[in-house]
């Protein structure tokens, strides 16, 4: 039996992500709204094994057919690969499709701004922080709403390091597990609290911000933050 | 007359009336920016050179961050784990005080207490 559908309905990963979790062989074929591009992909014991976009063939395939967004699709159970050019976990593919994706808005600064820049934004309009931002735990700034004149890369880059050093600090110290680190400047407070398992928050006062209120709307849009990112 | 008492002592003392006198702070210990150990009264379990190290890493990152995040100068650090705090602030120019903390603390309390700890080893210091 053949699943059919819009892209506007479900989106490609979540095709991937049900065809790889079923484990079946099956092959997905979708066909672009703007420009009748086709692409197939092929799915064999809970993995992607191959994936064609034009002449694009294999890992780059995944990557291109992950920035479609409207057209029709069609699942058809039962259907081998022609050959195998992929040996990639499909999450690790769905991981860096997502990133390249990332990429590409950072780089077109005209391009809609993410759903987690979006979240942040509306936060940030009800917070009393000057500044606050969302970074990886390797540094990268998955999105930020700061003062004009600090650069987000910069940013990014000290709040890393200052959580690899706190988070080593408080176990040398035998204090537990990291889960804030504050400091106070004659001018400002950085408060870096875990927003989830794979992300932080960063926030940045003025003096005039009482540190307990700093803390509490920290420890709430951290709690926010980590429930958007899915953590 | 009794002899003037000398300045490690006084040190030792000050740290060993903070640490029994607080229901919040475990410990403490004075550092030079370069990491070593002026003083300490530090629960048993812990190394005291370790602490000396640790902190003045995260001191000098703490001041660095403060700078180019646009916050001023530096006036103190909170980490908090889920076992404790460590706080560090400076003590005078040459130094710096560290405080550690259990869980659940009164952390104004603590602060208030790391304030006047550090305010007296200044003056001892000079």
């Amino acid at each position: 039996m053949a699943l059919k559908g819009s892209l506007t309905d479900i989106s490609i990963a979540d095709l991937i992500q049900l065809n790889c979790q079923s484990g079946a062989q099956a092959r997905l074929t979708a066909q672009r709204a703007s420009d009748g591009a086709e692409l197939s992909v092929y799915f064999d014991g809970g993995e992607i094994v191959h994936a064609q976009v034009g002449d694009v063939q294999g890992e780059e395939a995944v990557y291109e057919l992950l920035l479609w967004q409207a057209g029709t699709f069609e699942v058809e159970q039962g259907i081998r690969a022609p050959t195998r050019t992929i040996d990639v976990p499909w999450s690790a593919l769905i991981m860096e499709g997502l990133r390249r994706l990332d990429e590409r808005q950072v780089q077109a600064p005209a391009a809609a701004p993410s759903a987690l820049e979006r979240a942040l934004s509306e936060m940030a309009a009800r917070l009393s922080f000057q500044g606050i931002a969302v970074i990886s735990r390797d540094g990268l700034v998955l999105a930020a709403e700061l003062p004009g004149q600090l650069d987000r890369a910069r940013l990014g880059a000290i709040a890393a390091g200052l959580l690899s050093l706190s988070a080593r600090s408080v176990g040398q110290l035998q204090r537990g597990e990291l889960q804030q680190t504050v400091i106070q400047g004659t001018e400002g407070k950085i408060i870096i609290t875990h927003a989830g398992e794979t992300a932080a928050l960063v926030a940045l006062a003025d003096t005039q911000l009482s540190l307990g209120m700093a803390f509490l709307e920290a420890r709430e849009t951290a709690r926010q933050l980590a429930g958007l990112l899915g953590t | 007359m009794a002899a003037p008492q000398k300045r490690s002592e006084q040190l030792a003392e000050t740290l060993r009336t903070l640490v029994s006198g607080s229901t919040d702070i475990q410990g403490v210990a004075v550092i030079s920016m370069d990491g070593l150990v002026i003083a300490a009264e530090l629960p048993s379990k812990l190394d005291q050179a370790r602490v000396g190290a640790v902190a003045a890493g995260i001191l000098s990152l703490s001041g660095r961050s403060v700078g180019q995040l646009q916050r001023g100068e530096l006036q103190q650090t909170l980490i908090q784990g889920s076992d404790g705090n460590v706080i560090i602030t400076h003590a005078g120019k040459n130094a710096a005080f560290v405080a550690l903390t259990g869980k659940d603390v009164n952390l104004g309390m603590a602060f208030l207490e790391t304030r006047e700890g550090a305010q007296k080893v200044s003056e001892i210091l000079g």
